[in-house]
């Protein structure tokens, strides 16, 4: 990991002001945070938790993937901050952190929109619901394949 | 002299959906140079044998082989032992 990433999996409770902390640079005017949360309900179903399952190893490259696409598109100067967190979360808990900050807010809201997107379609990270009712299901997802970059959809 | 192939030995780990009917890692052997769909078809079976109640053949379709550092793509060939994980379908975020 560089000294302008910081990319992890954790078992631990995600707190947002580390990553504002990590990004913070004297060089860099524009600073975004996206804060991913557990909410409850889904496709019209009460939900009372989500368990998050991680393949570390795999996910860890590509974060770094994604860390350097972002440089090679909105500049080498981003400092980026991705954290997911594994295991079980109640309703209102934290699971992601993505930070990146930049000397002009465009490229950082940029950046941080197109991290957060490219996360949910490639990164090894699967979520199952744990509902009122007492059921669980793991969700529907995104296939994954042998490339690099999922999709243009975004629009960045 | 034996006509037969020689055998590869995969260590599958399993993640998501697939947890539900065993948490694994499973193990199958496959003919050297066995190409993704061939160790799917392996696994399918591993996997009914661990667990009479698997049967998804759309889970298996839809999920990728990996190894800790890529996603293989259908083509690839495995010549020697490995370990592997199969994905479904991914979620994060």
């Amino acid at each position: 990991m560089s000294g302008r990433d910081y990319l992890r999996i954790s078992g631990s409770p995600l707190v947002a002001q580390a990553a504002i902390d990590f990004v913070a640079d004297p060089a860099h005017g524009a600073a975004d945070l996206f804060v991913g949360t557990v909410r409850d309900h889904n496709l019209g179903k009460p939900v009372r938790g989500v368990s998050y399952d991680v393949f570390d190893g795999l996910c860890l490259t590509v974060f770094r993937e994604l860390a350097a696409e972002v440089r090679a598109r909105w500049g080498e100067r981003l400092k980026v901050y991705i954290e997911h967190f594994q295991g079980r979360l109640d309703i209102g808990g934290v699971s992601i952190l993505v930070a990146v900050s930049s000397p002009h807010r465009d490229e950082s809201f940029k950046a941080c929109r197109y991290l957060i997107e490219e996360i949910k379609h490639r990164a090894p990270i699967w979520k199952q619901e744990h509902y009122v009712d007492g059921d669980s299901e793991w969700v529907q997802g995104h296939a994954l394949c042998a490339h690099g970059p999922a999709d243009e959809t975004i629009g960045l | 002299m034996s006509d037969s192939p020689d055998l590869i030995s995969l260590q599958i780990r399993l993640f998501g959906a697939f947890r539900s009917f065993h948490n694994g890692p499973v193990q199958v052997s496959v003919a050297a140079g066995s190409q993704v769909a061939a160790i799917k078809a392996a696994l399918a079976d591993e996997l009914k044998r661990v667990n009479g109640t698997f049967d998804k053949p759309a889970l298996l379709a839809q999920s990728a082989l990996a190894t800790d550092s890529a996603v293989l793509a259908d083509s690839d060939c495995l010549h020697a032992d490995a370990q592997l994980a199969i994905l479904p379908p991914v979620c994060g975020g």
